[in-house]
């Protein structure tokens, strides 16, 4: 067993975990955190690639990233559910603001002319 | 004088109306937890106002409008059919693992061992009694072992058929409560938000069963849809499914004797069995049909289990009446050792028996060659535990391992059924929340977070791909 490999791992999985509890209400705000702890969580194993080629192998690891590759996958559902959700929103809202097109399909959302300043 | 009356009567209609966005709020207050309510909202218009030719102004009530939204009810509700149907998979393949016993002291896998160890132990002494009657012994063992999967896949076969029936009564009964509430609805009831709420909770029951399209008419009245296909509910004119055991006739069953198929029936009796894919009826319809049958055979083929039991039974008795039981002049040639049901392929399994005519010294040891082998058969037999002969392997492999590939097909679509269980209910309340999020939003805002998202998903789109790829890396290192 490789208890820094294992803490690693841990570290990793806790903030998929945190981003798949982010996603549960996906807005753009909610999403920009999660990119953050994607990054770091992925910075986490980068590290621990690097230690595991010198290191020996063991159950405990293998079964913290058999689990994070589950929270990966669930986190991966629950963020194209949500693009899928707000892409049907645009296709109503192209349809309701400019029709339909000749091929049926639902008319380019027009949108607004805004400044949008986050700080 | 006419002033100070207008005055008075614009501020009683202000009044009412107030009363009337009170009233509102209240019945929001009273109802924040009854399922499926909407929030509702009272509209005010301002009544023209212009002093010099008489509009007094004032303030008027509108109407009730629902802060619904119909696209993210069918966002719920699409979510909770996934639901319905993951919940099923795993309780259907819980049971079905529990028929297949991978562990060594029971059930086929054991069973087996037994008797390979009573050929190795009869090759050994090939003229003791004693080792004789155990080979006997195990091979009854065997037989019992196959026949008690064979039964346990026939009680879970029936299992399946009445929870099928008892979801879709349960279907039809929750349709039935629609039917009721769209009376209503005809008779006057529009606009209620009771019967609203009444509606869309019954609505989000029903998608855990089966995978319903729901679309609200002119005259207010819900209009349900199975796949988006098969009326369940017009107005008031309910079409109720059915369920029945058939076997197909297109094409011809190659089993004939085998188990019926499972179908679901319009309410004119056409089989719409095919469009049913979702839900827990979707997902009790592929256990039943393509699972099930996978083992324990059907119409279109005889089912793994009883594929093992009838090859194993075949190789058994072809090597035994290859032998000899003396080798006396004439030698007498030995005798088949398994019975089993040679009119039914899908009932091999289940009819796997040992002749109980054969006795001990019945059985062949000898090979004949030449060169004659004393213990040739017998060590042929126990050969098949780890058989290098295509005779002796099924698909290739050895009898232990095919019944190991089954076991190990329900346990790996069992652990992804337990993953996508728990991502579903994640789902749900993703779709739930943001249900709650779109209620009553203003478009043009609406549209801002629609740019808003679509930034940050591509970046965490991203991310999480290059996470993937670390993981499986990570992974394929950690493996033994």
């Amino acid at each position: 067993m490789n208890p820094d490999v294992l803490i690693r791992l841990t570290a990793a999985r806790s903030k998929v975990i945190s981003v798949c509890n982010g996603l549960l209400s996906p807005s753009p705000e909610a999403l920009d955190g999660c990119a953050s702890l994607l990054e770091s969580a992925a910075g986490e194993l980068e590290d621990c690639l690097r230690s595991l080629e010198r290191a020996a192998k063991g159950c405990p690891e293998l079964e913290q990233a058999r689990g994070l590759r589950t929270d990966l996958r669930r986190a991966r559902h629950l963020l194209q559910s949500a693009s899928n959700y707000y892409s049907g929103w645009q296709r109503l809202l192209g349809a309701m603001s400019g029709g339909y097109t000749a091929c049926g399909n639902p008319a380019q959302l027009a949108l607004p002319a805004r400044v949008c300043l986050q700080g | 004088m006419s002033g100070l009356l207008t005055t008075l009567i614009n501020s009683a209609s202000a009044l009412n109306a107030f009363t009337q966005v009170l009233q509102v709020t209240q019945n929001n207050v009273a109802n924040a937890s009854t399922p499926g309510y909407a929030k509702q909202t009272q509209q005010l218009y301002a009544l023209p106002f212009d002093p010099s030719i008489g509009a007094s102004g004032g303030v008027r009530a509108g109407a009730i409008t629902s802060a619904r939204d119909q696209y993210a009810e069918q966002a719920v509700r699409q979510q909770t059919v996934l639901l319905g149907q993951a919940n099923q998979n795993v309780n259907s393949l819980t049971a079905l693992q529990s028929v297949f016993n991978i562990s060594a002291d029971s059930g086929i896998p054991a069973a087996l061992s037994n008797l390979f160890q009573s050929f190795s132990a009869w090759g050994q002494t090939p003229n003791s009694t004693l080792a004789r009657q155990t080979v006997l012994q195990s091979a009854a063992s065997v037989a019992s072992a196959f026949q008690q999967a064979s039964a346990s896949l026939t009680t879970l076969t029936g299992n399946t058929n009445q929870q099928l029936q008892q979801t879709v009564k349960q279907v039809n009964l929750l349709v039935g409560q629609l039917q009721g509430y769209n009376k209503q609805i005809l008779q006057g009831q529009h606009n209620d938000p009771g019967v609203d709420a009444q509606v869309n909770s019954i609505l989000e029951q029903l998608s855990q069963y089966v995978n319903v399209n729901a679309m609200q008419q002119d005259d207010g009245t819900i209009t349900v849809l199975l796949n988006g296909q098969t009326p369940l509910l017009v107005a008031d004119h309910q079409y109720s499914l059915g369920f029945s055991l058939t076997q197909p006739d297109n094409p011809p069953p190659v089993y004939p004797d085998g188990p019926p198929e499972a179908q679901i029936l319009a309410s004119d009796g056409t089989d719409i069995t095919h469009t049913v894919s979702g839900g827990q009826l979707g997902a009790l319809l592929t256990m039943r049909n393509i699972v099930l049958p996978s083992y324990i055979g059907s119409a279109s083929q005889a089912g793994d289990l009883n594929t093992m039991a009838k090859q194993f039974a075949d190789r058994v008795n072809q090597l035994l009446t290859s032998g000899n039981i003396s080798d006396g002049d004439p030698a007498t040639p030995g005798v088949p050792l398994f019975t089993y049901d040679t009119t039914n392929d899908t009932n091999v399994a289940g009819s796997l028996a040992v002749d109980t005519s054969v006795t001990a010294d019945q059985l062949a040891a000898i090979q004949p060659g030449p060169p004659e082998v004393a213990n040739g058969i017998a060590l042929a037999l126990s050969q098949m535990s780890n058989p290098t002969a295509a005779a002796d392997k099924i698909n290739g492999e050895s009898y232990t391992e095919f019944y190991g590939d089954m076991a190990s097909r329900v346990g790996s679509a069992l652990s992804d059924a337990t993953t996508q269980q728990q991502v579903q209910q994640s789902a749900v309340a993703q779709a739930q929340n943001l249900r709650q999020q779109s209620s009553g939003v203003d478009l043009n805002e609406e549209a801002m977070v629609l740019v808003q998202f679509q930034r940050a998903y591509e970046a965490n789109a991203r991310v999480i791909t290059v996470l993937d790829q670390l993981t499986e890396d990570m992974i394929n290192i950690l493996q033994p």
